[in-house]
């Protein structure tokens, strides 16, 4: 019952605990990056156009949607503007979608990074929202965890196993 | 540019309230508090009919997603607060009817909430889940994200049933 749970505590921490507020956030967000990054690998071309209803993005639009968040949210918290080029969920095919995702966490890494005592900064995000770089930090883990179970669904309507159940022994 | 709608709405139900918090656990509770929302509010709005129903074979039915995270619930923040956890030998994804999946999910999610009120001192004690060691905050953390990742499921569900997910009714 509780098989794809442990395949995610399995990941979780490496090695030392995480003794601290923004250590919590990155060994989650790590986690999250490896079944995205993953995902989009994983999906063939022909079905990057896939949506299982006419109401909500396909498969590649929510690889472009999360890449997109990652550069909202990461440019937030360091401070800086966004490097991102275009909207990521209009990229023209597999290919881009990929880069679009990877060059997006390859940027975010930075953020969670983030000292400790930096992390009770407020920042306020583009729609207005004010919190501190922690609570970013941990709402785009979030983010991209909730877009992520939409992608399993997909996965699974196409008959694929996603990343996050590819551990083996379930 | 940002072409986010649901984003949008997940960022209005997320809104700290007031001033916001320069606390660990604090910062958590806003991201625990609109996810426990949009999970009561999804399974509200889902007709009885539809409780079982998954989109393919393979996968949890709508009411056997919400019964798991009534169990995960339970078990990560016993874990986070270092008790045994109430729900031990319980396996909610067995629950039968709406009525009583909803009341299940409401007690685990209420089970929940003093994790996300705990100061920052305690915030960041150690503790242990399935082995693996972390802080208390880590465990809070993961416990929101596994609500929010399968809450992502859900939100599938609902759209092909055509019906719109709480997270997008903000209007």
């Amino acid at each position: 019952m509780k098989a794809r749970l442990f395949a995610v505590l399995a990941l979780a921490v490496p090695a030392a605990a995480a003794a601290q507020g923004v250590a919590a956030s990155k060994n989650l967000y790590e986690i999250s990056k490896g079944w995205l990054i993953k995902s989009a690998e994983m999906m063939p071309e022909a079905d990057y156009g896939f949506k299982p209803t006419p109401a909500v993005r396909s498969f590649g639009e929510l690889i472009g949607h999360v890449a997109n968040a990652n550069y909202m949210f990461c440019s937030v918290v360091l401070g800086e503007n966004s490097p991102q080029t275009g909207d990521l969920e209009k990229a023209a095919n597999r290919a881009a979608f990929i880069k679009g995702i990877k060059d997006a966490f390859a940027y975010c890494d930075k953020a969670y990074l983030l000292a400790d005592a930096k992390s009770t900064e407020m920042i306020k995000l583009p729609f207005g929202m004010e919190g501190n770089k922690l609570w970013a930090l941990m709402f785009n883990v979030a983010h991209n965890n909730e877009h992520y179970g939409n992608l399993v669904t997909y996965f699974r309507l196409k008959g694929m196993v996603p990343p996050s159940s590819q551990g083996g022994g379930m | 540019m940002f072409p986010a709608r649901s984003l949008l709405a997940l960022l209005t139900l997320a809104a700290l309230p007031g001033a916001a918090s320069a606390q660990a656990a604090a910062a958590m509770q806003s991201l625990f508090e609109s996810g426990k929302s949009n999970l009561i509010k999804t399974a509200e709005l889902m007709p009885e009919a539809n409780y079982a129903f998954k989109p393919v074979a393979t996968v949890r039915s709508f009411g056997e997603i919400l019964g798991h995270l009534a169990n995960e619930n339970f078990l990560i923040c016993a874990g986070a607060k270092g008790e045994p956890n109430p729900a031990e030998g319980k396996d909610y994804e067995k629950t039968a009817g709406k009525a009583a999946m909803i009341a299940a999910l409401r007690e685990s999610l209420t089970y929940c909430d003093p994790v996300y009120r705990m100061p920052d001192a305690k915030a960041l004690e150690p503790i242990e889940l399935f082995g693996t060691k972390g802080t208390r905050l880590w465990a809070a953390t993961l416990n929101v994200i596994h609500n929010g990742e399968h809450y992502g499921n859900l939100v599938t569900y609902l759209r092909i049933k055509g019906l719109v997910p709480p997270s997008s009714q903000g209007g």
